[in-house]
């Protein structure tokens, strides 16, 4: 039963009411449970399946530069403080 | 007086500006370092990857996306058509005998869902009522309690523990809880959606059915609270406002479904959708993982919704911020599971997306929202301020991503979205008349080859999610300087030793 007040206070006509009325779904039907509601969820989950990354895994492979780098400049460290040492021995 | 000067040879010398060189480049390699020393960059799942249920689907961003573009796959009025013959014959064959199978009563199931999908309600209802009544008597619906104040983030903490735990307590129904439930949820839901457009309309004895058909659905979640990843909470959330709003209208234009704050200053909030949870060793879903750390990885998550002036009025379950995938996936669920489209749904989505900073999903979300409009509410005006406010959250959005250039950026995504619309229901489409035309072929249903024709050579509906659900973390370490570090007190010991060489000779 549609109340006058109802159509006062929305302010709408009845053909606009009867429009509304049949085209409005307000479609909050989440919980129809059919026998295929497992199924359909898991094909819609399946749809978008993609492994979550793995964490502990490096993304780039190993920085070869960086470590020539460190080998180099610890060369250098060495190669300089011998060449001191022995400079220092030889002076005296 | 003579001043006396100390002077640091040999070897202190060359120690002293290798590390003056080391400083130098670990201040250079603070700022910018081209010889880090580990990775630069991981890969990380979003905490909201993390179901809320253990074995529960988790969010995926284009799941959204696709939804609002009707990419997903839905049964054409042939395919129930058919099912209810079937279910029919089934009913009719264990009508008349007093210990009823499964098979019974899930075929009662598939009629009066089939039957609500072909708009026949009345003898969908009849239908669930009769099942309820061969069934024993449902539990009470849990009463009401009004919303306390503002929660403090570990008083959030223990009570999604405590929801978790019972969702997890009932996850083993018995096949009689399990009947209780589905006619339960079922009768609910259609009493819901038989009644509401009347009840929006102001008749009250229609309002009367929707607060019975609410009634049934809290009954069905006290039986079975996480079923379908907790959407019939937000079911009954969503009607309780629908139905607040006749009673006070001014809230459709105020909240959303789920109690957010519509917007209505062009700043834009949320940016990140949640920190990152780094578990390490993980691949997919975690194989184990306890209740509480499940807790602690979605604390991580940003919490939209409820505003607490509004779950008073909506006397809505929850009454703090949720984590937002809630929400988002039930909705998701309603639209995709449940009856399609509708601008309540739209415009939710749209906030929810705006709120975490994925502006080109709420643009695409409030533009289905204009579309849809005509469903909103009876009211034109009311109806006309959706829209409004749409516009205005499209064009902050627009102004956000192209600046200077925001009516041929929107008219681009316009372009873009009435493209990807037209293909997911030319896609719908496809599938329902496939379904038809092996439905008159005489191929059974349940035939594990049904789609099999229909999905060769054929792309799949749903977009790829890509990394969108992932964060790109930088890492930086102290150890990263090492190398720069090294190599600089190496070469300014050579130079050292170069130039004492020189000052020699």
């Amino acid at each position: 039963m549609i109340s006058a007040k109802s159509f006062f206070y929305h302010r709408i006509s009845f053909p606009a009411f009867l429009f509304f009325a049949l085209t409005l779904p307000l479609n909050t039907k989440a919980c129809l449970n059919d026998t295929g509601i497992q199924s359909a969820e898991e094909e819609f989950r399946s749809r978008y399946d993609a492994p979550a990354p793995d964490s502990s895994e490096k993304s780039k492979s190993p920085p070869v530069v960086s470590y020539a780098a460190l080998a180099i400049g610890g060369g250098l460290i060495a190669g300089t403080v011998v060449t001191g040492v022995k400079r220092r021995t030889k002076a005296e | 007086m003579a001043k006396s000067r100390i002077r640091i040879t040999g070897i202190p010398r060359l120690i002293l500006i290798g590390c003056m060189g080391a400083l130098i480049a670990a201040i250079v390699a603070s700022t910018f370092n081209p010889l880090p020393l580990h990775p630069h960059e991981r890969l990380l799942p979003a905490a909201y990857r993390t179901p809320k249920v253990p074995g529960g689907t988790a969010l995926r961003l284009a799941m959204v996306h696709d939804v609002v573009h009707e990419r997903y796959l839905r049964h054409g009025n042939t395919w129930y058509t058919q099912r209810n013959i079937k279910a029919r014959k089934i009913i009719e064959a264990e009508r008349q005998t007093k210990d009823h199978t499964p098979a019974y009563f899930g075929a009662m199931d598939d009629l009066a869902v089939g039957l609500e999908r072909l708009g026949q309600y009345d003898e969908a209802i009849a239908i669930l009522n009769e099942k309820l009544a061969s069934l024993p008597p449902l539990p009470k619906a849990p009463e009401y309690k009004a919303p306390t104040t503002q929660q403090t983030s570990d008083e959030e903490r223990a009570n999604d523990l405590s929801e978790l735990r019972k969702i997890v307590a009932a996850q083993n129904l018995s096949p009689l809880e399990q009947q209780q439930y589905s006619t339960a949820a079922n009768l609910g839901t259609l009493l819901v959606h038989k009644y509401l457009p009347k009840a929006i309309a102001g008749d009250a004895a229609a309002k009367q059915e929707v607060r019975r058909g609410i009634e049934l659905l809290e009954q069905a979640i006290a039986i079975n609270p996480g079923a379908h990843f907790g959407r019939e909470n937000w079911q009954v959330i969503a009607v309780n406002h629908l139905l607040a709003a006749t009673e006070h209208p001014e809230i459709l234009l105020k909240y959303d479904l789920i109690g957010d704050a519509l917007p209505n200053s062009n700043p834009i909030y949320g940016e990140t959708t949640s920190r990152v949870w780094g578990l390490r060793n993980r691949r997919g879903e975690l194989p184990v993982i306890s209740l509480n750390d499940r807790i602690v990885a979605r604390a991580m998550i940003t919490r939209v919704g409820i505003n607490p002036d509004w779950a008073k009025l909506v006397q809505s379950k929850y009454s703090a911020h949720m984590p937002f995938d809630e929400p988002t996936m039930a909705i998701i669920g309603m639209w995709t599971l449940g009856g399609g489209p509708n601008p309540h749904f739209a415009v939710t989505l749209g906030i929810i997306m705006e709120e975490v900073g994925q502006l080109n999903i709420a643009w695409n979300a409030y533009e289905r929202a204009v579309e849809l409009s005509d469903r909103f509410w009876p009211d034109a005006k009311t109806r006309e301020q959706l829209v409004e406010f749409c516009k205005a959250r499209q064009l902050a959005i627009a102004q956000r991503e192209s600046a200077g250039s925001a009516d041929s950026w929107q008219e681009k995504m316009r372009h873009v979205h009435q493209d990807e619309l037209a293909w997911g229901l030319a896609y719908q489409k496809a599938y329902q008349d496939f379904e038809e035309s092996q439905i008159k072929a005489g191929v059974g249903l349940n035939e594990p080859t049904f789609y099999d024709a229909f999905f060769q050579n054929r792309p799949n509906i749903a977009s790829s999610p890509g990394s969108s659900d992932d964060f790109l973390i930088t890492e930086k370490s102290g150890a990263d300087a090492l190398p720069c570090m090294v190599l600089g007190a190496g070469l300014t010991m050579l130079i050292g030793t170069i130039a004492r060489e020189k000052q020699t000779t």
